[in-house]
Formats: C-alpha cells, sequence, structure tokens
C-alpha cells in the first residue's frame, strides 16, 4: 500500500465526515464554477463588443449621432485637415448616392402614382422609411434626409438584380400582411476614398473577381459592380452602362457577403460628387482610424475641436465601453465571488485538516516512531485533502453545469445590461456587437474544467500547508507517552 | 552490542529542571533479552526513548554498534529508527483502518522493499507470530488485545531490527496471553539474534530475561542475570550498570 492508497483511503475512513466534507466543499466549489464559467461568458462578450468597433471614430453631419434630422453635410475640403491630426492613421470619406433602375417592380402599374418620393432614398428626415426605399439600413446607406441635401435621386440603365422580397424587406403596408407597394428598385452608389472598404457597402467581405480595384481619389468614371449585377445585366470589365446621365465603365467586378453589397455600385468619392452635381465636394461620414485604440480619445476630442458644431463625432469605443459598463460589473461580482469561494474552500479545507491531523495524531507519531519521513505522512495527508477536494469539485461541477447558465444569465439581467443595447440613434449605433449584449451564452468548456482541476489542486496544497505544519512538529516521544 | 555510558536526560517544566534520567550507563549485548524494572516515573520510558533515539539525551553517548547516535542528524535519526529498531507498545498503536498485514508492510515500504515482498514477508511474519490467515485481513479493532500485541511485534520485526524496544509489552494482557507474548518476544530474540529491551513491571516478565535493569529516580541500581532477584551489578558477566 502506497502513500496515494492511504491518502485515499483515509479519506473514506470515516464515511459521515467524507460525504458532510464534499457536501460542503461541493457547495463552494459549484459556487466558484459557477462564478468562473460567467466570468469568462461575459469577460469574452465584453471582449468580443469592443474589439468589433475597432479604433475608429466616425464623424457625420450634425444630428449624425442622434437619429434625429440631419443638418447640412460634410465636405472633402472641410475634412482635410483631420488627416493631419497626431494619432490619426488613415480616413475613409463616403457619400451614398441612389438611382432608379431600369426595371420595374412587378405589377408597377398597380402602384403607379403612390408614394414614390424623389431624392429621399433611403428615410425622410424623420428618418423614417419611404415605400420607395430600398431594405438596407440607413447607417450603411447614409441617406441624407435635411431638406438641402446634397444627394440627388438619378436614374440608370442598371437593372436591379435583386428580390422583390428583398427590395421590399423592411417596409410596412396596410393592411398587414402584404407585399409593400415600391414604384421603383432602387440601385445605390456608393463613392468613398477607399472604395475597396466593404464597410461602405453594408458587407463585412468584399473581393474582386475581375478587373482591378479602382482609387478611391480618381475623377476618371470608372465603377465597380458586383458579380450579381453584372450578370444581371450582361456587363463585364469594360463594359458601360450610364447613371445619373453619365456613361461610366466597369473597372471591376467584385462578390460581397450581402444583397446589399451586391445592389450597390462602387465609385470613386470624387466620381459620385460628381455625379451627384455638387461642386462643394459633400462627404456624408468619414470613418477615421486611430493609430491605436490608447490613442482614440485623444483623436476624437482633436476632431470634435476641430470640426465643432459643423459635424457629429461618434466613437464606437465610448459607446461599447458605456454598453459593456453593465457587464463589466458583473464580471466583476463574478470575480470577486469566485475568490470568494476559493478563499472559502482553502479556509473549509483548512480546517478540517487541522482536526483530522490533531485527531491522528498518535499515528502521525508512530508512524515517525516506526521510520516514516516526515514527507511522506505529509504526502499522505495531502492526497487525503486532495480526494475531498476533487470529490468536492465533481459535485461542484455537476451543480455547476446545471446553473452556470441560469445564473449567469439572471447575474445579467439583474444587472441592467438588458437594457444597454449600446444604440446611439439610428445612424449613431452602427456595431451589431452591442446589440444583445445580455444575451450570454454561458458554456462550460475544457479550459473552465482544466482552471477548475488546477484550482481545485491548488486548494488541496494550501489547506495541506497547514496540515503539513503541524505535522512536522509531531513529536513521536511525546505522542507515545500520552497514550 | 548497546552500550549507553553517562547519559543524563532533564526536561524543563515550570521553571524547574527534572532529571528523568540521571548519568545512567549500562550495555546490551546482541542477542540478549533484557529488561528495565522500576516504579512509575523512574525514567524507564524516558531510556526507552532515548535507545529509540525518539529523544536526544542532554548529555552522554549511546553507542549502537559502535556509532553514537546521539549526534545523527533528524534525517539519520529517522533512518536509525527504520532500520535498526522495532517498537512494541503497551497500547499496541496498530494503525486502525490499516489491515495486520498491511501494518506490518508498513516499515517495509520506506525500506524500499518492493510491494510483493512486503507482502511475502508480513504474511510470514504473522504466521510466525501465530495469527491466523482470516485474521490477518481484519481490522485491529476486531482482533485481541493479544492479537494485536503479536501484530504489534511482527511489525516491529518487519525490517530485521538489531534491537527491538517494549514499552510495558504485556502491560494490558491477561497473565495467560502474557506469557505467551514473552515466550514469543524471547524466542524471536534468540532465533533471529535480535537483542530484546523491555520495560516491564510485570516480574515473570522481568523473571524471564537474560538481563534486569533496575532503575529509581532515573538511576540505574542493580542489574544482573536472569530473575527477579537482585544481585551485584554485571556478575554474570554479559551485562553492566554504572
Amino acid at each position: 500500500m502506497s502513500v496515494l492508497d492511504r491518502g485515499i483511503r483515509n479519506a473514506f475512513r470515516n464515511m459521515t465526515r467524507t460525504v458532510s466534507i464534499v457536501a460542503i466543499l461541493g457547495l463552494v466549489t459549484s459556487l466558484a464554477f459557477v462564478m468562473l464559467v460567467a466570468h469568462r461568458a461575459v469577460g469574452e462578450k465584453t471582449s468580443t463588443a469592443l474589439s468589433s468597433v475597432g479604433n475608429t471614430v466616425t464623424i457625420g453631419p450634425p444630428g449624425f449621432s442622434a437619429g434625429e434630422g440631419l443638418g447640412n453635410f460634410l465636405t472633402s475640403a472641410e475634412l482635410a485637415p483631420i488627416a493631419h491630426l497626431p494619432g490619426v492613421a488613415g480616413i475613409n470619406e463616403s457619400l451614398n448616392g441612389a438611382a432608379n433602375a431600369s426595371n420595374l417592380p412587378p405589377d408597377r402599374s398597380k402602384f403607379a402614382g403612390s408614394t414614390h418620393i424623389s431624392g429621399t432614398p433611403g428615410s425622410d428626415a424623420k428618418g423614417k422609411k419611404t415605400v420607395n426605399s430600398s431594405p438596407r439600413s440607413p447607417s450603411s446607406v447614409g441617406a441624407p434626409g435635411s431638406s438641402d441635401s446634397p444627394v440627388k435621386q438619378g436614374t440608370t440603365s442598371l437593372k436591379y438584380p435583386g428580390t422583390m422580397a428583398f427590395a421590399t424587406q423592411g417596409l410596412a403596408c396596410q393592411p398587414e400582411p402584404c407585399t409593400p407597394p415600391i414604384s421603383y428598385y432602387t440601385i445605390y452608389f456608393s463613392g468613398s476614398t477607399e472604395p475597396t472598404s466593404a464597410v461602405n457597402i453594408g458587407a463585412s467581405a468584399l473581393s474582386i473577381v475581375s478587373g482591378h480595384a479602382i482609387s478611391g481619389m480618381s475623377s476618371a468614371d470608372d465603377v465597380m459592380i458586383s458579380q450579381e449585377m453584372a450578370k444581371e445585366n450582361g456587363l463585364k470589365v469594360g463594359s458601360t452602362f450610364t447613371a445619373y446621365g453619365t456613361t461610366l465603365t466597369v473597372a471591376a467586378i467584385f462578390t460581397s457577403d450581402t444583397q446589399q453589397g451586391n445592389d450597390t455600385v462602387i465609385t470613386s468619392l470624387p466620381l459620385l460628387q460628381h455625379l451627384m452635381g455638387d461642386t462643394d465636394g459633400p462627404v456624408f461620414n468619414a470613418v477615421v482610424t486611430a493609430s491605436s485604440l490608447t490613442d482614440l480619445a485623444k483623436v476624437t476630442s482633436e476632431i470634435e475641436q476641430a470640426l465643432g458644431a459643423k459635424a457629429s463625432v461618434v466613437s464606437f469605443v465610448s459607446d461599447a465601453e458605456q454598453a459593456v459598463s453593465d457587464l463589466n460589473g458583473v464580471q466583476s461580482i463574478a470575480l470577486d465571488s469566485l475568490v470568494g469561494a476559493v478563499v472559502a474552500a482553502v479556509v473549509i479545507l483548512f480546517l478540517v485538516m487541522v482536526m483530522i491531523v490533531r485527531e491522528r495524531k498518535r499515528e502521525i507519531g508512530i508512524q515517525k516512531a516506526i521510520g516514516t519521513p516526515n514527507r511522506k505522512i505529509m504526502a499522505q495527508f495531502t492526497v487525503e485533502a486532495l480526494t475531498f477536494t476533487l470529490l468536492g469539485l465533481v459535485v461542484g461541477a455537476v451543480i455547476g453545469v446545471i446553473a452556470a447558465s441560469p445564473v449567469t444569465s439572471s447575474l445579467v439581467s439583474h444587472s441592467g445590461a438588458s437594457s444597454s443595447t449600446g444604440a446611439r440613434g439610428m445612424f449613431g449605433a452602427g456595431s451589431p456587437a452591442l446589440a444583445n449584449l445580455s444575451h450570454i451564452s454561458a458554456q462550460v468548456g475544457w479550459p473552465v474544467i482544466v482552471e477548475c482541476v488546477a484550482g481545485a489542486v491548488i486548494v488541496a496544497v494550501a489547506a495541506s500547508a497547514a496540515s503539513a505544519w503541524l505535522i512536522s512538529r509531531v513529536r513521536p516521544a511525546e505522542v507515545l507517552r500520552s497514550v | 552490542m548497546l552500550e549507553v555510558r553517562g547519559v543524563t536526560k532533564s526536561f524543563g517544566t515550570g521553571g524547574t529542571t527534572v532529571t528523568a534520567v540521571d548519568n545512567l550507563s549500562m550495555t546490551v549485548h546482541d542477542g540478549e533479552f533484557a529488561a528495565i524494572v522500576g516504579r512509575s516515573g523512574s525514567g524507564k520510558s524516558t531510556l526507552m526513548n532515548l535507545l529509540g533515539a525518539l529523544e536526544q539525551p542532554t548529555r552522554g553517548m549511546i553507542f549502537v554498534d559502535g556509532q553514537d547516535i546521539t549526534v545523527l542528524g533528524q534525517g539519520e535519526l529517522v533512518l536509525y529508527r527504520r532500520r535498526f529498531i522495532g517498537f512494541v507498545f503497551q497500547s499496541y498503536n496498530l494503525i486502525p483502518n490499516l489491515s495486520p498485514i498491511e501494518n506490518v508492510m508498513l516499515p517495509m515500504e520506506f525500506m524500499g522493499v518492493a510491494k510483493s515482498e512486503r507482502r511475502q514477508r508480513a504474511r510470514a511474519l504473522l504466521d510466525q507470530v501465530e495469527l491466523t490467515d482470516d485474521k490477518q485481513h481484519r481490522k485491529p479493532g476486531k482482533l485481541s488485545g493479544g492479537e494485536q500485541q503479536r501484530v504489534a511485534i511482527a511489525r516491529a520485526l518487519a525490517n530485521k531490527p538489531r534491537l527491538i524496544l517494549a514499552d510495558e509489552p504485556v502491560g494490558n494482557l491477561d497473565t495467560q496471553t502474557s506469557a505467551t507474548i514473552i515466550e514469543l518476544l524471547r524466542s524471536l530474540a534468540q532465533s533471529a539474534g535480535t537483542t530484546v529491551i523491555a520495560v516491564t513491571h510485570d516480574l515473570s516478565l522481568a523473571g524471564q530475561a537474560d538481563k534486569v535493569f533496575r532503575l529509581q529516580d532515573g538511576r540505574l541500581t542493580d542489574a544482573n542475570g536472569p530473575g527477579p532477584a537482585p544481585s551485584a551489578a554485571g556478575a554474570d558477566g554479559r551485562g553492566s550498570c554504572s
């Protein structure tokens, strides 16, 4: 029989006591387990939310962040100094336009003369969708709504490549259910200084499949269209079509991961400004990239100072930080509870081991008398402590697996995080990661189990330190004399 | 050979010093069965603890086969106890949750004896002390006092020690069992050449000893040959005292 065997067997010498110790440790361990899972789940959620917004600042016209009526658009000239501010790594200025497609929706005659409003392709001044709009979100379209909007509704020879369902998605009609009437299919134009940025067209991925990407600063009549658009219109690289009364050349064909992206024609910023017929060089919004996340607050402040009331400046990081502040509170509570549970486990096991060592003082004395080294006796008691802890861990893990998800959800729902969606107005909310922050999936994975086992070993060793000290002080002569 | 030279052991209690063993010298040869007798508080148990390296003397030297054990470090003392000493206690002091065979195997584990050999040797020792097979796997609590003491003797013999120190080995046993245990100790000493030193009140045990040391107030007052009757110290030539 080895030290290991004796340690394990000793753990079961008194079954009533063993069950009691394991039950208490199991409860404490389950708390630690649940809190560890909650801490990790909340941490991953906040980390994802913060990292998703990146180190960017978005600049729009006044009212941009509040979702109210938009003020005058900014111009390239006004934004030019921003690129030279310290801490600014880059700036992507963009403008969006809309043009009626050359093909008409099915049964258009049925809706003829209904509600087409020229010049408001995405939303009206209050941000409400109008019946001839496309389903894309206003924030990504960046549709202007003010009366002095430089954006003009145009026409194009292109046919709409999407479906009626997509074109009317999100639009309401009475009485429901019904297909909302639309007068025209709308094809959107995105002009930007970074034409290959997928964000400009409401997508997360954009890749060129033929031709060469256009330059964002070029004034040439070159554009990029989607593979879907090219197929629908029988176009290829080098083909031409018309929009806003101008003949445009297909310089590249791309694919994107959204229908919205595939419905959009990408141009350079100067070209779209020219197509809009505005010589002021309007820019709907600009996304400024800071050199690093730590520079973001400073860069935001400098931009606000530089542009004053002419612009609305939105930093999604501050949005995210505000939105996840409640989650940080939950994470903090989880961490405190975890530490508390671990400390409680150490204290409980410490007292148990002190009690056991004192009870077995005579046995320890006998073992020492017959030549058992101190370290072997200590190891035997450590194995006993480890047996209690691991059994407690098994009980705790079973309870923890069952309770982790509901407890985490309960903590989050009571923290107020569920009311913090991170949305700041219809144009300011932009990061999907900030929505549904309260929807946290607390899953028990291998890392949690490994951490718990490691923690259990540490708890057992820490608690055994006291028993080891007591063991080292047992003098066999004294113990045997008292028999 | 065990040789004690001028050993003194003092304890400080409540500001006063108590001398439990006072300038004691004695010699026990290999294979002898010696008894130490004396009243309670005469220093018998302290002397046993000193011989068993469970305590260090305040003064003096204890030689075992020419090696002074009073100069050994703690680790060496543990090794000394493991290799050279076998203890038999009045209250048996078996590990309660280990079976007799496991109790006997325990000291061998720390000598690095292989498990199969440990088991084999433990079984042989328990057979030697006449503990039947069915009782070799029972918990000590389910054995009689005499049976437990047999197990304790087998455990004391596990590492083939040079010296067995028995502290009141028959103190808790009835007369008939005591006689059996005494005979067992004696026969073991003779057959294996093991030196046995027993502390006892029991005159029948002392009567069977090759040598009897009498202690009074920590001093050796007398040592003689077999039997409880005192005689001149070292008269039989096998023991001496000072």
